[in-house]
């Protein structure tokens, strides 16, 4: 019988690093895409911010509509 | 109550947890439930994953036909997305067919290369959903990029087929086949029921593990997707 152990050992460990490399692909850019997505959030409530400071103060009425809420986009992601 | 969203992660998770358990088994079913192969020896064992991986990959490009038919019929870019997501997996686990292959013929051999049939064939799929990735990243408008991608998908379908059927046809092949082929017409090793299981379960496990990874790359395609529109809506506010 032959003794090829080692060609084995080198085949399992090959599959081993690729198929690991795929899911830490997979993994790495979906860290990197939460990060981005982090930094959008947190750069559109500094918007906000500033965008509220900057505009004129009102003398507030009794009948006045009550202020636009932005929606909540979370649920809106397809497949998440 | 569950939404549909909290449902679907649910089951990724779990599809997860099983195919890390299948996995393992698997593995352990490859080293000790069957023994080294009478005239290959221990080298034979890499037989299991690699016919294993190939059929992830197999699920990978089908999927990628589905997912371009579909896309050309409804234009719509989920589609797209699964096109995507299941080529780069079948890529993925088709270098693993490749590379494991390698390893196979060096001790069986004596090399770990040569230009018969089907290792020219697995070349020439590789090369052809290699270029899908290529060719795709270099078209800027999306609905042509999609478009593109979809018909790219089915025609290099071709590549997959060629490859399954040339070792039942080619009779200079010195590939291995399981049953009779031109080159062989008694088959080239017998299969004995240890290794069938282990084989059908290697080909189960790998075929649960390309599922889950293609699952997992069309989230990860989604969110990308979602983050650029995000970034777009702000780039428009401030335009």
């Amino acid at each position: 019988m032959a003794e090829n152990v080692e060609y084995m050992i080198a085949g399992y460990v090959a599959m081993a690093l690729i198929l690991g490399g795929l899911i830490f692909s997979i993994y790495w850019r979906y860290r990197m895409l939460l990060r981005d997505e982090q930094r959008i959030a947190q750069y559109e409530s500094e918007e906000q911010v500033l965008a509220s400071s900057a505009a004129p103060t009102a003398p507030v009425r009794d009948d006045a509509p009550p202020p636009a809420v932005a929606p909540d986009r979370s649920e809106t992601v397809p497949g998440r | 109550m569950t939404t549909y969203a909290e449902g679907r992660t649910r089951l990724l998770r779990n599809l997860t947890y099983a195919a890390a358990i299948l996995f393992v088994l698997a593995l352990l079913m490859d080293f000790f439930y069957v023994g080294p192969e009478a005239q290959q020896g221990e080298a034979q064992r890499i037989f299991y994953v690699h016919l294993g991986s190939f059929l992830g990959a197999f699920i990978g490009f089908t999927a990628a036909v589905v997912a371009g038919i579909r896309y050309l019929r409804s234009r719509d870019p989920k589609w797209d997305t699964l096109g995507l997501s299941s080529v780069e997996v079948g890529l993925g686990l088709s270098t693993i067919t490749i590379v494991t292959g390698m390893f196979w013929a060096k001790p069986i051999w004596n090399v770990y290369w040569t230009w018969e049939p089907r290792l020219t064939s697995v070349t020439i799929m590789w090369l052809a959903y290699a270029a899908y990735m290529m060719l795709r990243a270099g078209i800027e408008d999306p609905e042509r990029r999609r478009r593109f991608a979809a018909v790219y998908g089915i025609v290099a379908f071709s590549s997959v087929l060629f490859t399954v059927i040339i070792i039942r046809v080619r009779p200079d092949t010195i590939h291995p086949a399981i049953g009779p082929t031109q080159a062989s017409p008694e088959g080239e090793f017998e299969i004995t029921p240890r290794i069938r299981d282990t084989l059908f379960f290697n080909l189960f496990t790998f075929g649960v593990i390309a599922v889950t990874l293609i699952w997992y790359r069309i989230r990860l395609e989604n969110l990308f997707l979602h983050i650029e529109r995000r970034k777009m809506d702000l780039l428009s506010q401030e335009g």
